[in-house]
């Protein structure tokens, strides 16, 4: 069974809570946000937290019993309070394997319609599912946007680290080329900008130093400037037409 | 043409530039460690 998942989805329930308490969800809200979270594991039985009790229950085909999906151990008990779509009453249809349905469609049955979510079967023109209360649609959506395991989104990059670090990079380049510019005579005759007490130390080691640190100091602003417009650009883009997507090695 | 470009890398301009990068450099990170470690 997949731990992380189970672990995961407590983490989402932790912090709905919190909002709850903190009266930034109202109740209803926080009732179908809770019907969401609901889990599938390998054997097609459906797990989810108690709206109350904030502890596991399995719907075992019937009734939803609590248990502990960490150690396999079943108890019997009451179905979860916040169990709203009254499971006792309704048909769970567990999603069938990939085999199975493409037999059933070989035959010629009548393609379902399967709950994007729960993968319960839903009538062609029910707007939400009987069974666990998602909308076809907005499971869709939320489906498409959140990334699998092996995957890992960028949504925004952070400004200041972008800026720091870029401007590091700045300040390395504006130290070598501070540091020529003060001892060799590049970039023409720039140098008569600078007054004639920093003039003299042209081509000495005072000047390289000295030009070293300008130019470090400058190439740490200016880099960090363009970091700045970059991080912004980039989190314009992400906005607009979401972050780039990378798969992972797990 | 190695020759000739390592006999100019052993210019006496040269050995300012590579000391004043190198002690410019040092003194920066030093700065931004000393930043960094009393920044927290």
């Amino acid at each position: 069974m997949d731990v992380k998942k189970f672990r995961e989805i407590e983490e989402l329930y932790k912090d709905l809570k919190e909002r709850q308490a903190a009266g930034e969800v109202s109740a209803e809200d926080a009732k179908s946000e809770l019907k969401k979270m609901m889990l599938r594991d390998e054997e097609n039985r459906f797990w989810m937290l108690g709206g109350k009790t904030g502890s596991w229950y399995v719907y075992d085909g019937s009734a939803w019993k609590p248990a502990d999906p960490y150690g396999g151990q079943e108890a019997a008990g009451a179905a979860p309070a916040s169990a709203a779509p009254a499971a006792t009453t309704i048909e769970l249809e567990p999603a069938r394997p990939a085999a199975r349905r493409q037999e059933a469609a070989a035959e010629g049955e009548k393609a379902e319609t399967l709950c994007r979510f729960c993968h319960s079967r839903m009538d062609e023109h029910d707007a939400y599912c009987r069974f666990c209360g998602a909308s076809p649609k907005a499971g869709a959506v939320r489906q498409e946007r959140r990334p699998s395991g092996d995957e890992i989104q960028f949504r925004s990059v952070r400004l200041l680290p972008l800026m720091v670090f870029l401007g590091g990079l700045g300040l390395v380049a504006g130290v070598v080329l501070g540091a020529t510019f003060g001892i060799f005579r590049i970039f023409g005759d720039l140098i008569y900008q600078f007054p004639v007490m920093i003039q003299e130390m042209r081509g000495k080691f005072l000047g390289g130093l000295f030009f070293g640190a300008t130019g470090a100091i400058a190439g740490f602003i200016a880099f960090a400037v363009l970091g700045l417009l970059l991080g912004l650009l980039f989190n314009a883009l992400c906005l607009v037409f979401t972050g780039p997507r990378f798969k992972i090695r797990p | 043409m190695l020759d000739a470009m390592m006999d100019l890398l052993h210019t006496v301009a040269f050995y300012r530039l590579f000391a004043a990068i190198l002690i410019d450099l040092i003194a920066f990170f030093a700065i931004s460690l000393l930043i960094k470690k009393f920044h927290r």
